[in-house]
């Protein structure tokens, strides 16, 4: 959660203020209300000094009334007289003069005369009669006392005839009214309760400023009180004399009080008579309310204050570091453009610095990276990826601006060939002229790219068929004069083929292939260029799908070999046969060589195909020899099947299985095969033709034949092309041809095969001029291995007999 | 008073052979104790002497105070109340022995009060509520008061058993248990010392103006 420093280091300064302020914040609050506290129970003290000065002086005024009112003279007199009917109204009215709420009168015996509260009279014992005793000696006495359950301030005075004839009591009762009256003249607004604590009744309120007591507030109290110990209070001696008072902090009311207990002293010790001060403690803080306010002000305040500063510190300090961090994240993209700008003396200014420099580095290293991987080395043009890079782009925007443009694709013909004979420096020589004739038809808009060794692609933006044929045009003719290398003319001959986008492909790769199929076709057409045709194209339809048909072909035995004799011209006896390999596709039916053979080279399948052709054919051969036949089959091998240093091996091994002779199988490979890697392929050569195959060079005449190769080949046939023989009786032309190449190989001590026989004078025409072998329609179309082992049986091997019948 | 003593004197005359009584009374503490009064009760009642003459006695208001503060006298006599202040008293006793009232007046009362009850008067004003005096009602003629040294002297004391009491205003406690039995023969000297307890000196509540009076 807080993984970033910046966060980190501000979330530290916050908790590190937020605890002093804490800290300080419950310092003055503690402190105050110590201090308040403290102040309260001072006031609390000083308070009940006040309430108890204010009972007092009212006993002392209600004691002056009395002794005033009971000196009277009728009053005495009827006294004196035993009038009690006359003695009552006097009381009464003295009572109501001085707003006394009770006047008892009390014989010298101490018994009650009369009561203005009750009827009573004469039986009934005054029960203060310690306050008698107080009156006696002092002329007076004052307490408070319960009677009636009700609370009065109590003065006994005598009636003085002068001398004592007999005592009055004047209660005033302790009321709400009246304790309001004295809060309202205490200097702190206390509450002030009375309570009577009874063993057996429990307790029960006798005067409060309070509208309700709690029996747990008061319960509170009474534990309070217990806590004053027993001595304390019975050594108190007089009336208005209280025990050691001490406020304490309650829990009361619900509310934190400072309360102080005062026990009361009654004339009757049964009568457990407490005084409650209190004050409640939020009362006394109110006024520090708007201290803690500001205090809770100024500390937020601080505090956001505080965040602010630590916000704008931890930023400055992590500022650089995210700069840094966004520049690695820049560098990360591939942006080296924009440098770190951090202009500080410190370590992490010189660590901005370092990375300045690593990033030019970086950018430098990347740019040239970037272009060599862009570029091909030789001619400096575009390479493939860099093409297909510009070919999208230009799809994007003509997909936008729904327009058309070409591809044009020019394969240089037998670069190979021109490399092989006059050397590489030569052809690289070559190559970069022709990027530079290329380079000279081109317009500003073009792109020239070479994609492989001999092939160049030509992107031609805002260009429909006609534009881009017209282009071909042009580079057609640049190519019509040769090029001079070294004193030498070379002729360089193109094909060249055109996909258009959209019709053609919507995406640089296939727009690529197409241009590609289009080049190919070109090869064979008369103008060398072609633009690409979809119903030409028997690749782009099935060329994926073949890919895979074609290994779950060679499980369910889709494959089959057809076998083509050749006929010994010597003494007509067929002893070879060529193995071709056929195809029956389960839904395409017939696939040429032509077009799978390729295929299986391009997916890697092509040496398990080799390998099932030669097993077929090993086994055949074998399946032969058992009947007597005694035929030598010849297999192709294709260009990768040279460039396997196992297949000598794997052939050997397959031999030995059917127990057959190396000179069972002819081993034919084209010349073009070869020159693909003549090292690693004449080295297999080699070993073959140790082992004692016999190699055989097919479709000769038709590559760039070179007679040094042949000689170095070391091969035992060679093959003639046929379409050299296929006119051989009607071309005298072919005819010296073939002559010539029958007594080239013959004096290199090769063997010669004529393919393409078709009729009966291109047969003897081969036969007068010492070919060995000869193959073809005219003597047999190939066969299935059923019609071949019929045609055989028919012929006993010898084609002349056939021929007589 | 010039009665008084000259009826002393007559009485001395006459008894020349009496006996003379020296009464004492003292507190607890051994102080003498003033304005006592010691009295002397033949046994048989019978053999008190008649009243031939109505005596008097005075009890002045005076710097407004009773004076004297107690005044024992013999039952039937007429007591004046003779105002010596000049403001006016209102003399009054609310007690059994003798109920009465002398309004609101000044100068020499107009008719003397005769008590006729033996018994204890206690004497208030009802102006001045700290005026205190006391009239002492005997059926005795045989009593006197003590001076500053709480002595007295009774003397004419024919022969006779009599009961020797002690009373004052303050005492305290019942009067009876002080009792003494004395019995007088010829001409002779008794004594008869008294300890006695008196209640406190009751001291009126200052009020606004006045000077605390004590009584």
């Amino acid at each position: 959660m807080f993984k970033s420093f910046q966060t980190k280091l501000v979330l530290i300064f916050v908790v590190l203020i937020l605890s002093v302020q804490l800290v300080t914040f419950f310092a003055v609050y503690k402190a105050t209300l110590y201090n308040v506290v403290e102040q309260i129970k001072s006031q609390l003290l000083y308070s009940t000094e006040t309430f108890k000065r204010q009972l007092f002086d009212r006993a002392q005024s209600l004691s002056e009334n009395a002794s005033v009112l009971t000196a009277d003279y009728a009053f005495k007199e009827a006294i004196a007289e035993g009038d009690y009917e006359t003695s009552l109204s006097v009381m009464k009215n003295l009572g109501a003069r001085i707003e006394a709420d009770r006047v008892i009168l009390v014989s010298m015996d101490n018994k009650v005369i009369a009561d203005t509260s009750s009827s009573v009279r004469g039986d009934e014992l005054f029960p203060f009669e310690r306050m008698i005793k107080i009156a006696e000696e002092n002329d007076e006495a004052e307490s408070i006392v319960v009677l009636d359950g009700a609370l009065y301030e109590f003065v006994i005075v005598p009636v003085l005839a002068p001398v004592p004839i007999a005592w009055i009591g004047i209660g005033v009762k302790i009321d709400q009214e009246m304790v309001s009256n004295i809060q309202a003249l205490s200097p702190l607004a206390l509450d002030i309760s009375f309570l009577q604590l009874n063993d057996q009744q429990g307790w029960s309120v006798l005067a409060s400023t309070l509208d309700e007591l709690a029996f747990s507030d008061v319960a509170a109290v009474i534990t309070l009180l217990n806590h004053q110990s027993e001595t304390e209070r019975s050594t108190v001696d007089g009336l208005y004399s209280v025990g050691k008072e001490l406020p304490s902090e309650a829990r009361f009311m619900g509310e934190d009080n400072v309360i102080l207990v005062m026990p009361v002293v009654t004339p009757k010790s049964s009568h457990s008579v407490i005084a409650l001060l209190q004050y409640p403690l939020g009362k006394a803080l109110s006024p520090y309310q708007s201290l803690f306010f500001w205090l809770k002000t100024v500390s937020i305040l601080s505090l956001i204050f505080a965040t602010f500063v630590s916000v704008l510190i931890a930023r400055g300090v992590t500022k650089p570091v995210r700069i840094l961090v966004n520049a690695a994240n820049r560098m990360e993209q591939g942006n080296y453009k924009e440098p770190v700008n951090l202009k500080r003396q410190d370590e992490l200014g010189r660590l901005a610095s370092t990375f300045n420099i690593m990033m030019t580095g970086i950018a430098e290293r990347e740019e040239k990276i970037l272009n060599q991987s862009h570029h091909d080395a030789l001619t400096g043009l575009a390479n493939r990826s860099y093409f297909g890079l510009i070919l999208d782009s230009q799809i994007e925007k003509s997909k936008i601006k729904e327009e058309e443009f070409s591809v044009i694709m020019v394969g240089i013909e037998r670069l190979q060939e021109i490399n092989n004979t006059l050397g590489h420096h030569v052809g690289d020589h070559l190559i970069k002229l022709i990027s530079e004739r290329l380079k000279s038809v081109l317009k500003e808009s073009n792109t020239l790219a070479r994609i492989t060794g001999h092939v160049f692609t030509l992107l031609v933006p805002q260009a429909g068929e006609a534009e881009g044929l017209s282009v071909i045009q042009k580079i057609t003719n640049t190519f019509s004069h040769s090029f001079s290398i070294e004193d030498i003319n070379v002729d360089v001959h193109v094909s060249i083929g055109l996909s258009l986008y959209p019709h053609h492909g919507e995406d640089g790769d296939t727009l690529i292939q197409k241009a590609d199929v289009a080049m190919y076709g070109a090869r064979k057409s008369v103008n060398h260029f072609a633009v690409y045709d979809v119903e030409k194209d028997t690749y782009c339809k099935n060329q994926l799908s073949l890919m895979s048909d074609l290994k779950r072909g060679l499980v369910r035995n889709e494959f089959q070999l057809y076998y083509q004799p050749k006929i010994d011209l010597d003494n007509n006896r067929i002893t070879h046969a060529e193995a071709l390999i056929r195809w029956q596709h389960p839904v395409n039916g017939f696939m040429p060589p032509d077009l799978f053979i390729p295929l299986a080279e391009q997916a890697g399948y092509i040496s398990m195909l080799t390998f099932w052709v030669l097993e077929q054919a090993v086994k055949q051969c074998s399946s032969w020899k058992e009947n007597g036949w005694l035929i030598s089959v010849a297999v192709n091998l294709s260009v990768k099947d040279l460039l396997n240093p196992g297949l000598p091996d794997i052939i050997l091994k397959l031999l030995n299985k059917y127990q057959l002779g190396t000179e069972s199988l002819v081993l034919e490979i084209t010349e073009s095969a070869v020159m693909q890697d003549p090292d690693v392929a004449l080295c297999v050569l080699d070993q073959l033709r140790e082992l004692g195959f016999i190699i055989s060079i097919d479709d000769f005449g038709t590559g760039y034949s070179s007679m040094e190769y042949l000689k170095k080949l070391s091969v035992n046939n060679l093959k003639i092309d046929k379409s050299f023989v296929m006119e051989l009786s009607s071309s005298e032309q072919d005819k010296i041809i073939v002559r010539s190449m029958i007594q080239l190989a013959h004096n290199l001590g090769l063997k010669v095969v004529a393919e393409g026989v078709e009729d009966d004078r291109a047969l003897n025409i081969l036969a007068e001029n010492k070919c060995d072998y000869a193959q073809g329609y005219f003597i047999s179309r190939p066969l299935p291995i059923e019609e071949f082992d019929k045609w055989y049986a028919s012929s006993l091997g010898c084609y002349k007999k056939i021929a007589n019948q | 008073m010039m009665r008084l003593v000259l009826m002393v004197l007559l009485l001395i005359s006459s008894f020349v052979d009496a006996a003379t009584l020296k009464g004492s009374v003292m507190g607890k503490d051994g102080k003498p104790i003033a304005n006592a009064v010691i009295s002397l009760m033949p046994v048989n009642k019978d053999h008190l002497p008649a009243v031939d003459v109505i005596p008097e006695a005075n009890m002045d208001q005076w710097q407004k105070q009773y004076v004297p503060y107690d005044l024992p006298v013999r039952l039937g006599t007429n007591v004046h109340f003779p105002n010596r202040d000049d403001i006016k008293h209102h003399v009054y006793s609310f007690s059994p022995a003798k109920r009465f009232e002398l309004k609101l007046y000044s100068g020499v009362s107009t008719k003397p009060v005769l008590f006729d009850k033996p018994g204890v008067v206690v004497l208030g004003c009802n102006i001045h509520d700290w005026m205190l005096g006391y009239i002492y009602v005997l059926e005795t003629p045989y009593y006197s008061k003590t001076d500053e040294k709480g002595q007295l002297q009774i003397m004419g004391l024919p022969d006779d058993d009599y009961i020797v009491s002690v009373w004052h205003p303050r005492l305290r406690g019942d009067t009876k248990k002080h009792d003494q039995a004395l019995s007088v023969k010829g001409e002779m000297l008794v004594s008869a010392d008294f300890t006695i307890k008196l209640k406190r000196e009751r001291r009126k509540r200052k009020l606004p103006g006045f000077e605390e009076e004590a009584y």
